[in-house]
């Protein structure tokens, strides 16, 4: 559905549908562009955040911008955004494996398997494998080193390739104590990756392929490997794309998990530092404001560059001329940037080369500028191998193959499609239009399934695939459940028990725990559960109303506001934490509940406003004429048909919202004062910080933390994979 | 029914939502029922009994009879985990809604001076006026700050010139050990009491494999020293760090007995010190050979993980002091034996560090646990009055005696279980401090980190790199607490105007001439000796020293000069009159 074009002269009939977005605004304008305006104002003072508030002019951007630490923090940030990408591939292999399952039985039951360690929150994952998986001496991960013999393996391989005495025989990893290896630790916590909503995302994706296109790709002999590069890659590429873009900003301002890990400090000699963790020191240590909302503005700047970034490659074959200029123009921009601020040959060289307009030949040099300058990425390959490993992939192959096997030279023996249409799609469809070649196909086929020895070759290789598929599955749910595992095990033990046995279960069991964790968590619950469901309620009622405005009807000034929302989803919502706090407190509200509800509320706005307004632009026009017709308002229409029909998208949106709220840490640990007040998550953590750790109650506590939100998405999941099937459907 | 099955998450959610509302409800009622009076404090003492301690005296306190007047008065306390404490506390003070009494602690000096300076309540008339709670005992009538066994010494701020915090109790360190493991492993009783052998001690200890049966893998040996970020300053303090005591001779610029954090980095910034000066040398040399017997990765551990090493007995040491007895105790219960011993020394003899032993090390049983009143506080005058009963003979004994630590009050026995901690008054400490403000702080720990943590990272490395980077974001700090130093000047200036004050409206009189004295020797102590001693220093940064001499070495005019100032006749202040005062 368009929106309803209103002219000025239409106004007059239809200006009460500011009203419907006036609220969202009033909570985005308060609490997310006031912060970010304030902010801006105060990177040119030196402000304390009190008493102190001296005009400096740029001297804070002047400091920052030669603050080695803080380009540092954002090489840490790349390194850890790379490794984040990958960790999306376990996510996506699950939803292929489980989607490729024939019985919709055996599908129910994995999806209902992985809902459970999913929505474990994150802090909770987190603490885990910090005092349980990361410990040097009786940690897991370790033991699990020493156990397989992996160890062994791990030191020959620092030792044959120089990593440096990362693995050294005779000394126990510690992973966060150790600079070599705390950023290793920053990046494999929470294996198998596939928390979130990835799985559940990409498989709502991959419902929507029909059935038909499998039962063509196996009459074609096409292989499993193929099916998901050529079926269900390109299919679930939107929804990765989003997830990309997403992780990349994600990982730049997060500071949370990265602190819960490794401290304020950034672990030892300050290697993991992030840039939002930066900010929070600049903030909190050297109590300089105005110097962390610097911080803010420059982090803003760099995630709203690189979404500029990332929109232009995915989108760069369809981009104008005059904006690819403009591209290369900024990239070559940058990389004087680079050259200047920080010195780097070698980064300026790859950001200029990136610039060029052959992606071959900038290939070739990019490889050459690593070969001459030997820049490395960490945990990555040497400078050689890595570009080998560019110039290999610049090498046009296609190309390559088409030549040799135009001139009878190629090494590749003939397809047994070979006739039907090269893999690029469009011959095979011309092949498929006669029904001559179609004849000949089935005949092929027919007298392939008569040849016993292939029938008994293909039954043993299905068999191997599905034994191969639910393995995997399974050793993946396994790792998955592990952190669940020890969660409950270790509940039940008093202290002496866990140290002299710290995985297994070991009588007598001590339910006492759970009524001391009980004791102490559910003040911390209350408040979690009243705040989180408050604020996903006013989130979905307030955003409902902004969609509804956004899709019915274009009114003057709503293309500027949808792109003031727009903006707002790529603005990192740390870089404002300083002023965010400064007003809260000048609002009364610190040491609220309130304030975490209304800056949780505005916080959800911009993706619940993005998500149902394609939900209400969807619904059919149809319906909105009949009930004007029958002269339904605005807000009838809203009731009587936006209202019951968005039941699953708001239950999706809900959900992901009521989620991130119950993780929601940053905010509440500087701003609430009182114990009684505190949210869960933050409750968990000082009980983390404890001198003595009573193993038992905590991880009583831990899993009491984890009760509700697994409720909630168990009884949701059905709400939430329709919601999201529709909008994959619709997306 | 299929009504129900449809909205039955949100049935759920709602009685869920209906839950948290009557449990937040109830609890806000049964914690401050209308029209009672809440005193905050807050504090960071998570070790076994201090919350116990707070608790039980906040309900003493609560029912005196003399609380009572004020209606029904309630102590809450928000107990902060270490590591969260310093952030806390700048965001709580930030938000003008800081408990009305706190713990100071866990944030670097300077950046402790702002909090003060801007948030806190000066307590001199506190300090001053006798402890209504000491009636009956032989403190009754004497000023608060003359009932401490320090003289209260320790909650004086110079740059402030006031009291403002009152120490609760006393701390020592020591070395605790497995006692029954050092038997096993060694045959010793108790571990050597010089350095050298106390590290071929923890060499030995360190070659030792854990048993299978023990929780050993792998090869695993045992580990000498357990430690963690919170333990290993405990070591380095008690050894490493009063091998710089020399540096006074070179950086003491305003012979105070100290060099501050402003003379150190003045003293760097001139040239005047290096970290090739046999001080510095020595203290983190000495940093890094007990950093290598310490667990591996002990930079980014947290204290209970070092408790964890050592509870397990895969530890033979730890350090920790008396606020730790308890809990330590408490962990080996049944397992093992602890002992408690003194931190190894380097000998005079000793050919490489003998010359920077010039005694022993000081160790006074130092005072902390220093609590003051925030300018938010709700209720100032009963949070005074509770800092005051906890600083009592009858408050300081029940707490100090429920967690376990050394009381600071004069009269106060000493809990049973600290008889090994026996104070050093005199002897060398630490000279020198590179943690001028929060950069520098954040320089200094991630260099020392690397230092400590990684083999290969030697101490020319660390001087090649820190160095240059503590001149470079040190001298932002450096700025940032000069001005802190002016900032404090409208409260030292309020101080003079009420002496002078003082004086005018005494006349001509006695008395006046007294007030008089007061008033001139005030003006001198807080206003024109501390600018002077800026003035010295930041000349020294401007332009260098002016004369090739250090401190401590004296001109012999100027000893001379000393001499005769000393041996003249005291000033006869000439009687004043207001017109020209």
């Amino acid at each position: 559905m368009t929106p309803q074009r209103i002219g000025l002269s239409q106004l007059k009939y239809h200006w009460r549908i500011y009203f419907f977005a006036l609220p969202s605004f009033i909570l985005i304008a308060l609490f997310q562009y006031y912060p970010a305006l304030s902010g801006a104002f105060h990177s040119f003072y030196r402000w304390n955040g009190a008493d102190i508030n001296e005009f400096v002019g740029l001297e804070n951007y002047a400091k920052l911008l030669k603050n080695e630490q803080f380009w540092q923090s954002f090489r840490v940030a790349l390194i850890i955004g790379v490794w984040n990408i990958a960790k999306m591939i376990p996510a996506i292999a699950v939803a292929v494996c489980i989607h490729r399952c024939r019985s919709p039985r055996l599908q129910f039951l994995y999806r209902l398997l992985f809902v459970a360690p999913m929505v474990i929150p994150t802090l909770v994952v987190l603490l885990i494998w910090r005092g349980l998986f990361f410990e040097a001496t009786s940690g897991y991960l370790n033991d699990l080193l020493f156990r397989t013999g992996l160890f062994n393996v791990l030191t020959w391989i620092d030792s044959t390739f120089h990593l440096g005495g990362i693995f050294v025989p005779g000394k126990l990893p510690t992973w966060l104590g150790d600079t070599k290896l705390i950023l290793i630790a920053c990046i494999i916590w929470g294996f198998p990756w596939v928390g979130s909503f990835a799985v559940l995302t990409h498989l709502a994706k991959l419902q929507g392929i029909p059935r038909e296109l499998y039962e063509a790709a196996e009459l074609d002999g096409t292989g499993w490997f193929r099916k998901f590069t050529k079926l269900e890659l390109p299919l679930m590429l939107g929804s990765v794309n989003i997830m990309l873009v997403f992780v990349i900003i994600d990982t730049i301002k997060d500071a949370g998990m990265i602190m819960a890990l490794a401290g304020i400090g950034g672990g030892p000699g300050g290697v993991v530092t992030v840039p939002a963790l930066f900010m929070l020191r600049e903030a909190f240590i050297s109590q300089q404001m105005g110097a962390a909302c610097t911080v803010g503005i420059v982090l803003t700047i760099v995630v709203l560059g690189l979404q500029k970034l990332m929109s232009a490659i995915t989108e760069w074959p369809e981009l104008p001329t005059w904006k690819r200029i403009t591209a290369r123009v900024a990239g070559v921009a940058v990389a004087i940037t680079i050259y200047f601020l920080l010195n780097s040959y070698a980064l300026a060289a790859v950001a200029l080369v990136l610039t060029f307009p052959y992606a071959r030949f900038a290939a070739v040099i990019l490889a050459v500028a690593i070969f001459y300058f030997g820049f490395s990425f960490p945990f990555g390959p040497p400078p050689n191998a890595l570009a080998a490993i560019i110039l290999l992939a610049a090498v046009p192959w296609g190309k390559l193959v088409r030549l040799l096997k135009s001139r009878n030279l190629s090494p590749f023996p003939a397809s047994t499609t070979e006739g039907l249409g090269s893999p690029t799609g469009l011959p095979r469809a011309d092949a498929w239009a006669t029904t001559a070649v179609q004849q000949a196909l089935s005949e092929k086929l027919h007298a392939r399934h008569d040849d016993p020895g292939f029938r008994r070759r293909e039954l043993w290789r299905s068999i191997f695939l599905r034994f191969l598929k639910h393995a995997f599955i399974w050793a993946i749910l396994a790792f998955a459940y592990l952190p669940l595992y020890l969660m409950l095990i270790v509940s039940l033990k008093n202290n002496s028990q866990f140290y002299e046995a710290p995985a297994i279960p070991t009588g007598p069991f001590h339910w006492d725990n759970w009524a001391h964790a009980w004791h102490i968590v559910v003040p911390a619950l209350a408040n979690s559960i009243f705040v989180t469901t408050a604020s996903t309620f006013i989130t979905l009622v307030v955003a409902l109303g902004a969609a509804y405005f956004f899709a019915r009807v274009k009114v003057p000034g709503s293309t500027f506001l949808w792109n003031a929302v727009l903006i707002l989803m790529m603005m990192p919502t740390i870089a404002n934490l300083i002023p965010l706090v400064r007003l809260l407190i000048d609002l009364n509200l610190a040491n609220t509940l309130t304030a975490l509800i209304t800056v949780g509320a505005a916080g959800g706005q911009v993706f619940a406003i993005f998500m149902l307004r394609n939900f209400v632009a969807d619904l059919p026009q149809a319906l909105f004429e009949a009930a004007e017709i029958d002269g339904a308002g605005h807000l009838r229409q809203m009731f009587t048909i936006v209202a019951p029909l968005s039941g699953p998208i708001l239950g999706v949106v809900g959900v992901m919202h009521a989620i991130g709220q119950w993780n929601d840490f940053i905010l509440p640990l500087v701003i609430i004062r009182d114990q009684a007040r505190l949210p869960v998550m933050v409750e968990l953590f000082r009980m983390a910080g404890e001198y003595i750790k009573y193993w038992g109650p905590m991880m009583a506590g831990y899993a009491l933390a984890s009760i509700p939100i697994i409720i909630l998405f168990a009884l949701c999941m059905r709400l939430f994979s329709r919601g999201l099937t529709e909008g994959a459907e619709k997306g | 029914m299929s009504a129900l099955k449809h909205y039955f998450p949100l049935i759920i959610v709602g009685l869920a939502f209906l839950w948290s509302c009557i449990t937040i409800a109830t609890r806000r009622v049964a914690e401050a029922p209308p029209g009672t009076i809440v005193v905050r404090i807050a504090h960071y003492q998570l070790e076994s009994g201090a919350r116990d301690a707070f608790e039980k005296l906040g309900k003493d306190f609560a029912n005196l009879p003399e609380i009572k007047k004020f209606g029904d008065v309630r102590i809450v306390q928000e107990a902060i985990p270490a590591p969260l404490y310093g952030q806390w506390l700048t965001s709580q003070m930030m938000a003008r809604q800081a408990p009305d009494l706190v713990e100071y602690g866990q944030l670097p000096t300077p950046m402790m001076l702002a909090i003060q300076n801007r948030y806190m309540l000066p307590l001199n008339e506190l300090a001053s006026a006798p402890n209504p709670f000491n009636a009956g005992t032989p403190l009754e009538g004497k000023p608060l700050k003359e009932t401490f066994v320090d003289g209260m010494r320790s909650g004086y701020q110079e740059e402030m010139q006031a009291y403002t915090r009152v120490p609760l109790s006393a701390f020592s360190q020591r070395i605790f050990y497995n006692k029954t493991l050092l038997r096993k492993l060694t045959g010793l009783d108790a571990p050597p009491t010089e350095m050298r052998a106390f590290l071929a001690l923890c060499e030995k200890i360190a070659a030792q494999p854990v048993p299978q049966n023990a929780g050993g893998r792998g090869g695993q040996n045992y580990i000498p020293i357990a430690s963690s970020q919170y333990h290993a300053p405990r070591w380095f303090e008690n050894i490493s760090n009063p091998l710089s005591y020399r540096n006074l001779f070179s950086g003491d610029f305003n012979r105070d007995g100290t060099v501050g954090t402003d003379e150190t980095y003045a003293a760097f910034a001139t040239g005047r010190m290096s970290l090739n000066d046999h001080p510095w040398r020595a203290r983190f040399e000495v940093m890094k050979q007990f950093s290598l017997v310490f667990q591996p990765g002990f930079v980014g551990l947290e204290r209970d993980e070092a408790l964890f090493l050592f509870a397990q007995q895969k530890a033979v040491f730890i350090s920790s002091g008396t606020w730790d007895v308890n809990s330590l105790i408490e962990q080996a219960i049944g397992k093992f034996e602890v002992g408690i011993a003194v931190f190894p020394l380097p000998t005079p003899q000793d050919p490489e560090l003998g010359p920077l032993v010039l005694g022993p090390v000081r160790d006074p049983a130092d005072s902390g646990f220093p609590f003051g009143i925030t300018r938010f506080a709700k209720h100032p005058e009963i949070a005074q009055l509770f800092l005051q009963f906890l600083a009592s003979v009858k408050g300081n004994t029940e707490l100090n005696h429920t967690i376990g630590w050394i009381p600071n009050v004069i009269g106060v026995p000493l809990p049973p279980a600290l008889a090994d901690f026996k104070p050093t008054p005199n002897g060398m400490y630490f000279a020198g401090n590179f943690l001028l403000g929060g950069k520098s702080l954040v320089e200094h720990n991630i260099y020392t980190s690397l230092l400590q943590s990684d083999p290969k990272y030697t101490y020319d490395d660390f001087m090649k790199q820190f160095v240059p980077s503590y001149l470079k974001l040190g001298r932002d700090d450096w700025e940032e607490q000069q001005r802190d130093f002016g900032r404090t000047i409208a409260q030292t200036e309020q101080t003079v105007v009420a002496f002078r004050g003082e004086a005018m409206l005494a006349g001509a009189t006695e008395e006046g001439q007294r007030r008089w004295i007061r008033y001139r020797s005030a003006t001198t102590s807080r206003v024109v000796f501390p600018k002077l001693d800026r003035r010295v220093v930041r000349k020294l940064m401007e332009t260098g020293p002016r004369r090739p001499i250090a401190p401590y070495n004296y001109l012999p005019e100027a000893l001379e000069r000393a001499r005769s100032t000393l041996n003249a006749p005291p000033l006869n202040t000439p009687p004043a009159t207001g017109a020209q005062q």
